[in-house]
């Protein structure tokens, strides 16, 4: 079905609930509530709540890791099903704590995951992408060698090596040091320059605000406000958020 | 199906498996049990080639299957807890995808254990004299069938437990029940009580006395094809 070219992301009255297995009943958790939004090609849209909130569950339904229980979600204008994963060729991700190899040296992690979007290895782009994120000169170590944010550049670098439209990043800073957390925001900044969509979580109000250009806050599984750059430029961020989670329904 | 794409993650499933601290220790354990049979094999005096032979057998047998399990097993519940699965997931590849990569990545995986081990006692034989005949290579190319249908049931136990612990401990309780089905079977059917009815219920399992067959092959290739398509449908179920 056609959609709006202008926009990557679609929810539309959205809801998941994750079934915990009891020993004579299971109990349900709801995620997410019945949640409606759009994020528009080329903007950079931060996902802001506490932890809990239904933020990773929002990330896991737009890169087809689990499946909506009602509503519609649509990524770069396909609805995300289970038989649909050809719209997964044009989004990186990256979850909270990503995982690689230990044994497995930075460009060979790189190729592997080159390979799995149809691509015929191409050493010089696997290379370029590397020098991007600043592990041009590990290229050849091992990863069980790498700190954190070291880890987090090659996550980050296996994200973009298909040339994604959209970046899905789940809390990309979420335990660095600052000027790791610098290095990061930048290549972020740049991916926005060179015109993808990103979409990031955090429930880091100073990340947030520093690089995005609206923030969704989101409390107890539904969104509480939607604010724009322009909106905390005027008034503190930290107290829209605070003030917007702080009520009850 | 992308073939390629199943190609290139069975593939990184299977370096990482030869490569991983179990498989060393596997390897560690076939030397001393390969060293043992050399030891009982002096005893043998006249028979030492038999004996030999079936100590290889057992050796091959049992470190594959421990091998094979502990991978399949270990390999997808670590695969969920480290959230690796997302990072490959989130790529054009269907869950069922990955479900067949990692169950050809641990057969290749176990097929290069077996080729090793193989070698090691083709070396055995002929420093002692003896030459491998056509019946041991016809018995380690059953065993390696009976390993692809343990480690489809496997995959199938650990995409609905996603525990790699329940998984190897139904899986093993799977091998030792498919190793006695057909005396199971035999014993029930002389029963003339209610038992004797439950004899059906052993049909759900694979009957490992059936690999003397060319049709028992056949047989287990198609049951362990089932309970892949089974375990498919299980794995696109999970919550992950």
């Amino acid at each position: 079905m056609k959609k709006n070219e202008n926009t990557a992301v679609e929810f539309e009255n959205v809801s998941k609930s994750y079934k915990i297995k009891g020993f004579l009943k299971n109990k349900e958790i709801r995620a997410i509530d019945d949640i409606s939004f759009k994020i528009n090609t080329g903007e950079i849209v931060g996902l802001l709540g506490l932890n809990g909130a239904g933020k990773t569950t929002i990330i896991k339904l737009i890169c087809g890791l689990i499946f909506s229980d009602s509503g519609k979600v649509s990524v770069l204008n396909s609805y995300v099903n289970l038989r649909e994963v050809g719209y997964k060729t044009k989004i990186g991700y990256i979850p909270e704590i990503p995982y690689f190899y230990p044994f497995s040296k930075a460009i060979e992690t790189l190729e592997f995951y080159y390979s799995l979007s149809f691509l015929d290895i191409d050493k010089d782009k696997i290379e370029k992408t590397l020098v991007s994120v600043g592990l041009g000169d590990k290229k050849y170590d091992k990863i069980k060698n790498f700190s954190k944010g070291m880890m987090q550049k090659l996550a980050i670098a296996c994200s973009i090596i298909h040339n994604p439209q959209l970046l899905v990043y789940d809390e990309p800073t979420s335990g660095l040091d600052p000027l790791s957390i610098r290095e990061i925001r930048n290549i972020i900044v740049k991916l926005k320059e060179e015109g993808k969509t990103v979409l990031i979580s955090s429930h880091s109000i100073s990340e947030v605000e520093k690089i995005c250009d609206r923030v969704i806050i989101i409390h107890k599984g539904r969104i509480r406000k939607t604010i724009e750059k322009s909106q905390w430029l005027n008034d503190d961020l930290e107290k829209i958020f605070v003030d917007s989670v702080s009520y009850e329904n | 199906m992308k073939i390629r794409s199943i190609k290139n993650i069975a593939m990184e499933f299977a370096k990482e498996s030869t490569g991983s601290k179990f498989s060393y220790i596997v390897f560690f354990f076939v030397i001393i049990l390969l060293y043992f049979s050399l030891i009982i094999s002096i005893m043998a005096v006249q028979e030492e080639k038999k004996v030999l032979s079936d100590f290889f057998i057992a050796t091959t047998h049992l470190s594959l299957f421990i091998f094979a399990i502990f991978s399949m097993s270990v390999g997808i519940s670590s695969d969920i807890e480290t959230k690796r699965i997302y990072m490959i997931l989130s790529r054009p590849i269907k869950r069922y995808e990955y479900l067949i990569a990692r169950a050809i990545g641990v057969y290749f995986s176990s097929f290069l254990l077996l080729v090793l081990i193989t070698l090691l006692c083709v070396i055995i034989f002929v420093i002692k004299g003896y030459f491998i005949d056509f019946v041991y290579l016809r018995t380690l190319f059953l065993i390696f069938i009976k390993i692809i249908n343990i480690t489809s049931l496997t995959l199938l136990f650990v995409s609905i437990t996603s525990s790699a612990f329940t998984s190897i401990a139904i899986s093993v309780m799977m091998w030792f029940v498919a190793n006695f089905v057909s005396e199971l079977k035999f014993a029930l059917s002389k029963s003339d009580s209610f038992l004797a009815y439950t004899k059906y219920f052993l049909y759900i399992f694979p009957d490992f006395s059936l690999t003397s067959t060319l049709w028992g092959n056949l047989y287990l290739i198609i049951y362990s094809f089932f309970i892949i398509i089974l375990a498919s449908y299980f794995f696109n179920k999970m919550e992950i």
